[in-house]
């Protein structure tokens, strides 16, 4: 009694102990029982030596850590993945991680020594990875057991992720060159008789007929012309119409690598905004548009153009004709208009890069892993990760491709993980089922592939200290398109940056340019 | 029964061999209460005083592959460039000046409220105003960034619509760098007040009544009452909440600025918290962030110690 009694403090704090250590090695354990699976499989092979390769028949076990992209992942039996294991003779062992913290809990992994055989990103891996030796150029493999791979993934996708000539990643080639396109009210420029505008002029002029010609026809002079969002964003297109954009993009002039924040051209932007805003043509509210409120007014019929991605050109058509039933809302993508006294390429910047996969020096089986890949990008591989298996989700009919909408939910992990090419036009429409969308989609591709400019810096270690440019840009961007500051001031802002350290950074990422690009 | 007759004995053993108690019987002693402090300083260590080694990260160029142990160390580098960008006066008198105005505006106005109600004598309607002026405080503060957006829109804000039917011209509040402070105090009081006022309630009731009796026989009316009882009873709370306050000057509370800035408010509203959100967290710049975190730490500790002082010798009041 006595000694029961003298030990619950000390079976207590016992117990908290337990607990927190519990926790701990919790928090840093796999989320799902496919991991862990995972770790001992790998832990197995690892204590045998390499001398015992595995025979042909024996699956390859990949241990993959990959984005849950926001949404449902595929259980360890799941027909489709056990398919895909069937058809490249492997054994996927893999750990999800959650997309909005996908990279901060991949940093934490890897700085934990936590290293899988291949991990799936956005980029070619950092260069602290590349210099600790941490993962494996794979130019060879590619090489030799990458046929489709060299075939469907163009040579702009892979100068993004080639650094001195050495591939590190296997990159997925982004469906369209440029991320952000225009889209205008095509059914207020045939109410208006007016023509889709080419020239920075002409699209003043549009605006304004916007503006004054009560398009949406409710007698109230409530249109916004042009919207975009909070901190200077999607409204690339605008400072596209001169060739720069504003976030990150990096280009050569006169011999040196800039960021487009300083380019000479963005000026003329940013006075064409305050030129717009003058005349009410910019949403007045443009700094504090969330995207709830933004997405609102164009859905409301208030706005006639914004800038958006082009994959979703299907979905404003959609969501408009949900929203406003009685104006046929017709949404159409319409090539970057040309800056008055600018000739060059107009549009946003490429981003050939979509997803990319890097194989790490822990990988046992490095061939396997790319076999998987160029069979994923094969043309067996392109339909199987749009339509699914034949006869289960897609049936052919006199030589085409009948797919029904109806497995869409049941694919869409598929395609978001595993579909690594591009734009595949025949299963893209395969896929759509719809003509009309076809069409929609097909334009707004079409725009942004044919438009744009290469930012040059691609692949390049991203920019480790921007000297404040972020905050500086917004703000004397901001000022200069509300007539507070004038070109005067947007210039000196360019000096003060420069000269508290912007120089370097010009500098050091034009001899980078220089060594590896030129 | 037992239990007594134990703790005598416990207690009689030591004083047997020696005659004085020493700071460690006292603990063998008391090992049951020092047990029960052991979860809290636990807590403490780990996630007060460990985190605090991470600082060193201001002085290093942080490399999240190579840790703290192999960064490469790089001395004051940070805080010079912080120091030397032309932002950082205007973050710092930005911060301070918000903060001034919160000590200002935001931190008597529980007090005032808790003296209204203390002298509110319908119960029924005094719980009413006390409940209805402190549900604000559950609202988060995206919650009532979207509220104040929808007030002061120029599009859709029902301010601007009745500035509209008055046949004037729309007023974009929140693009105007003007309005900044004055928004961010006034949502201040509106979420805080009715909750913080709940402290000085309390104290409010601690005072002791016959205080009052007695000032009523000697002839003192309310306004002396207050002056001479009410108010040098709550005293004690309000110092000690006010040099809390002091010590978090340089803290403004993140998620308040952060729903109402814009770039163009950037210059009237742009504080230390929110600058470092954007350049550590958004672009990954841990080294330069951390440091400006320890310089308000350092900062907020400094202003603690000489409010402290000033208050021991002013009032007779103090936290340690």
């Amino acid at each position: 009694m006595n000694t029961s009694k003298r030990m619950v403090p000390f079976l207590a704090i016992a117990l908290l102990a337990a607990l927190m250590a519990a926790c701990s090695s919790g928090s840093g354990e796999a989320k799902n029982s496919a991991a862990s699976g995972g770790n001992t499989a790998s832990a197995t092979v690892s204590a045998t030596p390499p001398a015992s390769e595995p025979a042909k028949p024996d699956p390859a076990v990949i241990k993959i850590f990959m984005s849950d992209m926001n949404d449902k992942v595929p259980e360890k039996d799941d027909l489709l993945l056990k398919y895909i294991e069937e058809k490249t003779n492997t054994d996927l062992e893999i750990e999800f991680l959650p997309h909005a913290k996908y990279e901060e809990t991949l940093k934490l992994k890897f700085a934990s020594g936590d290293f899988p055989d291949v991990y799936q990103s956005w980029s070619g891996p950092e260069p602290e990875l590349i210099e600790g030796g941490k993962v494996i150029a794979l130019n060879d493999l590619v090489e030799k057991h990458g046929a489709n791979l060299r075939k469907y993934i163009p040579q702009a996708t892979w100068d993004a992720v080639t650094v001195q000539g050495k591939i590190y990643s296997i990159p997925q080639p982004t469906e369209t060159a440029e991320g952000q396109i225009l889209f205008i009210r095509q059914d207020w420029l045939d109410k208006l008789n007016l023509k889709v505008p080419t020239t920075s002029d002409e699209l003043l002029n549009v605006m304004r007929a916007f503006r004054d010609g009560d398009p949406n026809g409710n007698k109230k002079k409530d249109e916004i012309p042009f919207t975009m969002r909070e901190n200077i964003t999607w409204g690339e297109p605008i400072f596209g119409m001169w060739g720069v954009g504003s976030f990150y993009s990096e280009t050569l002039y006169n011999d040196e690598v800039i960021l487009g924040n300083v380019h000479p051209n963005m000026v003329k932007g940013l006075e064409y905004l305050q030129t717009m805003y003058k005349e009410k043509l910019l949403d007045s509210e443009f700094l504090t548009n969330n995207r709830a409120v933004w997405e609102q007014k164009i859905k409301s019929g208030l706005v006639g153009m914004w800038a958006h991605a082009p994959n979703l050109a299907w979905q404003w058509q959609q969501d408009l004709a949900a929203s406003l039933p009685d104006a046929k809302p017709n949404v159409m993508a319409i090539p970057t208009p040309k800056g008055t006294g600018y000739d060059g390429p107009v549009g946003t910047r490429w981003s050939p890069v979509g997803k990319t996969f890097t194989v790490t020096s822990q990988a046992k089986d490095p061939e396997a892993i790319v076999r998987l890949l160029d069979w994923l990008i094969s043309e067996e591989g392109q339909v199987f990760t749009e339509l699914g298996i034949e006869g289960q989700t897609y049936q052919v009919e006199g030589g085409k491709k009948v797919y029904d909408n109806a497995h869409d939910e049941e694919l869409k992990w598929l395609r978001n993980l595993f579909r690594i090419h591009g734009f595949n036009q025949e299963l893209s429409n395969a896929r759509l089922n719809d003509e009309q969308a076809s069409l929609k989609i097909n334009t707004a591709f079409k725009i942004a592939n044919e438009q744009g400019f290469k930012v040059e810096t691609i692949g390049m270690p991203p920019i480790e200290n921007d000297y404040n440019m972020v905050t500086m840009f917004r703000e004397n961007a901001a000022k200069l398109i509300l007539g507070q500051a004038s070109t005067a001031d947007y210039q000196s802002f360019v000096e003060a940056w420069k000269s508290q350290g912007g120089a370097e950074l010009i500098k050091s990422r034009t001899e980078w340019y220089n060594q590896n690009r030129k | 029964m037992q239990t007594t007759k134990l703790i005598g004995r416990r207690v009689a053993e030591p004083q047997a061999t020696t005659g004085q108690p020493s700071f460690l019987r006292l603990m063998l002693r008391h090992r049951a209460l020092y047990l029960m402090l052991v979860p809290g300083m636990l807590y403490f260590a780990i996630f007060k005083y460990v985190p605090i080694l991470g600082s060193v990260i201001a002085f290093q160029d942080f490399n999240i592959f190579k840790g703290i142990l192999r960064s490469e160390w790089v001395g004051w580098k940070w805080f010079e460039q912080f120091f030397h960008y032309p932002q950082f006066t205007r973050l710092l008198s930005n911060t301070l000046i918000i903060s001034f105005y919160q000590i200002l505006f935001v931190f008597p106005a529980p007090i005032v409220l808790a003296l209204l109600l203390g002298e509110v004598r319908n119960m029924a309607f005094k719980r009413t105003v006390q409940t209805i002026l402190y549900m604000p405080h559950f609202l988060s503060w995206v919650i009532i960034g979207g509220l104040g957006y929808m007030l002061m829109s120029p599009q859709i804000g029902l301010i601007n619509q009745a500035i509209v039917s008055l046949g004037a011209e729309p007023v974009h509040f929140l693009q105007e760098p003007g309005y900044f402070r004055t928004i961010i105090i006034s949502s201040s009081i509106w979420k805080e007040m009715g909750w913080n006022a709940i402290i000085f309630l309390a104290a409010l009731s601690g005072i002791s009544p016959s205080l009052y009796e007695a000032a009523k026989i000697d002839g003192a009316g309310r306004w002396k009452q207050l002056v001479h009882i009410t108010f040098p009873g709550i005293l004690p709370t309000v110092m000690l909440l006010l040099l809390l306050k002091i010590g978090h000057i340089l803290d403004l509370g993140f998620e308040q600025i952060y729903v109402f800035l814009n770039p163009i408010t950037y210059q009237t509203g742009d504080v230390l918290d929110t600058y470092t959100y954007r350049e550590g967290i958004v672009q990954g710049q841990y080294s330069l962030t951390t440091a400006i975190g320890l310089f308000k730490s350092v900062a907020g500790l400094l202003l603690l110690l000489i409010a402290n002082r000033t208050s021991k010798a002013a009032t007779g009041e103090s936290i340690f």
